[in-house]
């Protein structure tokens, strides 16, 4: 004769008396889903943010020409090659161009890159995941996967590229700042925009025993008044960028968390406050604290749980239909996985748990007759 | 619940409720109030003893104390062969479950369960499981005579209705003691008729000792004896 309810009738306790008051209930309910929603939402990007694009092992140094309001507008040419090839030497395995536009396509802003296609996968790290590199002599193109996820094309798709329709061939995974861009052959740019031998960047791919820093000095010194870049500390610097949205992300997740044990522990206030002279009522007919808690805790369970319930609800439809988007030219997935989903579950209903016990506390401490007399 | 039995009641019996010398006081604004100065009182077992007095004389506050709901200050509190003055809480919380009865003046029920739950959860805390407590309950709401209002919240429950619900609930599990604060203090005449020809009803059938605090002369004629208080004594037992 301990008093002490099994879960099962705490249970149906607790549930008699959410029910009891549906509309009270439904707003106590609603007042969690956001937070409850935003969790889940953030919870499905920041696995993706945190994984993102990893930087490759590229060793390039690109030259080109600074402080301009449009890339169109720089114009290196045969000489700077040689002048770049002469200056590295050995030290590097290849010295190559690389065009470089940004065109509008359907209100987006992308980037074209044209190189030879032999170059695409030594130098500039792109692999191919669909269909067959685009022919110098045709009019196709290709275009990386965060392209794909941002317009929708499709290899097998036309797309009209500065006046001119170009097949898309292949679909292509691409690194660092170049994730989110048209490829073409450097023949097929050379014809698109009527400049031929003039291209926006030398790429200098350094060999594997030389030392990038001294290679980046030299060219500085050749190519007085021109930018000397590590390609790998832009995208280093890219990624970081983004990755930071990642660390932010997960500061709001715990910041959910803590939001639901507050938002719980409130819901248990205004309970507590309303409905004080039932927990006084309960401790008359000899229930313990511990019991009495008990059945708060269980009703704040079943409000986060419900909570957290109508918050996939209103998400899972959302990360169904958006599966990726692109931000800043990577790729974020949203993937909710059953483990996220757990993990969230568990972290919401302990802090509820540990929200209804804490407000509970004071009430609970004190004498049955006060607490009588205060409600 | 036992019915009485004449032939097999002992005739000498330890006394229900025994105190001596007990003392209350409350901080009120900072200001001491001596609620209780001193309070002697035995109840023997089968009484009903009505306390009569002026408000504030002190009588919720000795029903609070015999209840263990709160703690006298000093003196000795002995009830159902309890020690309530040196009990801690856990022991307070034990004594309430097996041994008292509370029946409030008012907002006596929870306002989310129905009539046969607010009773059923009373057995719980006396140890029975939920299945057959809610089986006891309705017998016990049917001797009060609320038959056909056991599954009423207590919003569609008359005031009335409502003290029988709180009168079945404290007997409930088959207390040593009823305690009572004024039991029909916000009825209309009717229904405090009725009520306490309720009460008067069942101590007569029920082996069961009631202190009852209350204003109203009516349940004083019904009393086996009336305890007067005023100012935080007892003036006459």
């Amino acid at each position: 004769m301990d008093g002490r309810l099994s879960p099962l009738v705490r249970l149906r306790l607790a549930l008699g008396d959410l029910a009891a008051e549906p509309l009270r209930t439904a707003m106590a309910v609603l007042v969690l889903t956001p937070i409850a929603a935003s969790w889940f939402l953030l919870a499905s990007i920041a696995g993706s943010l945190q994984t993102l694009g990893e930087v490759g092992e590229e060793r390039n140094i690109v030259v080109t020409e600074p402080d301009v309001f449009d890339v169109a507008n720089i114009s290196l040419d045969a000489s700077d090659l040689a002048t770049a090839e002469a200056e590295v030497g050995k030290q590097a395995e290849s010295v190559t161009p690389l065009v470089l536009r940004l065109i509008e396509l359907d209100d987006r802003v992308l980037q074209l890159r044209a190189a030879d296609t032999e170059t695409w996968s030594p130098v500039h790290g792109l692999a191919l995941l669909e269909g067959r590199l685009p022919d110098d002599d045709a009019a196709e193109m290709a275009i990386t996967r965060s392209v794909q996820v941002a317009t929708g094309w499709e290899v097998g798709d036309v797309q009209r590229v500065f006046g001119t329709e170009l097949t898309i061939t292949a679909l292509l995974e691409g690194s660092g700042s170049k994730v989110a861009s048209l490829w073409m052959p450097l023949a097929r740019a050379e014809t698109l925009f009527e400049r031929p031998g003039e291209f926006q960047f030398v790429v200098v791919r350094l060999s594997s025993d030389a030392d990038g820093s001294e290679v980046r000095a030299a060219l500085k010194d050749v190519f007085p008044g021109r930018l000397v870049l590590d390609e790998s500390a832009i995208q280093a610097e890219a990624v970081e960028g983004v990755r930071s949205l990642g660390d932010l992300a997960e500061v709001f997740i715990v910041v959910g968390v803590i939001g639901l044990a507050v938002g719980s522990a409130n819901a248990t206030s205004l309970t507590l406050a309303e409905r004080g002279r039932s927990v006084a009522l309960l401790r008359v007919m000899g229930f313990a604290p511990s019991t009495v808690r008990g059945l708060l805790a269980t009703r704040s369970l079943l409000t986060t749980g419900a909570a957290l319930a109508v918050g996939l609800a209103v998400c899972a439809p959302f990360i169904a239909t958006r599966p990726s988007f692109v931000l800043r030219s990577f790729i974020i997935e949203t993937t909710l996985s059953a483990t996220t989903v757990a993990l969230g579950c568990a972290l919401s209903l302990g802090s509820a748990w540990l929200g209804a016990v804490v407000a509970s506390r004071r009430v609970l401490r004190q004498p049955v007759g006060p607490l009588l007399e205060a409600r | 619940m036992v019915e009485i039995d004449p032939a097999t009641t002992p005739v000498e019996q330890p006394p229900v409720v025994s105190l001596s010398g007990v003392v209350r006081t409350y901080r009120r604004t900072g200001r001491p109030v001596e609620a209780l100065r001193g309070v002697d009182l035995r109840v023997e077992p089968g009484e009903l003893v009505v306390l009569m007095g002026p408000s504030g004389c002190g009588k919720t506050t000795l029903l609070h104390i015999l209840g263990g709901l709160d703690r006298a200050d000093a003196g000795e509190v002995n009830v159902a062969g309890v020690d309530l003055a040196g009990a801690s809480q856990s022991e307070l919380d034990r004594y309430r479950r097996r041994h008292v009865g509370v029946m409030l003046q008012n907002d006596n029920l929870l306002s989310s369960a129905t009539a046969r739950e607010q009773v059923a959860l009373q057995l719980l805390a006396r140890g029975h499981a939920w299945k057959p407590a809610l089986g006891l309950s309705d017998g016990l709401l049917a001797q009060v005579g609320l038959a056909d209002r056991l599954h009423h919240r207590p919003d569609s429950l008359s005031g009335g209705e409502q003290q029988r619900v709180a009168l079945a609930r404290a007997l409930a599990g088959g207390p040593e003691l009823v305690l009572a604060d004024e039991p029909t203090g916000e009825l209309d005449s009717d229904t405090t008729r009725e009520v306490l020809a309720l009460v008067t009803d069942i101590h007569r059938r029920l082996a069961c000792t009631f202190v009852i605090a209350t204003h109203d002369p009516q349940l004083a004629q019904a009393a086996t004896r009336v305890v007067r208080m005023s100012d935080g004594r007892v003036i006459e037992s």
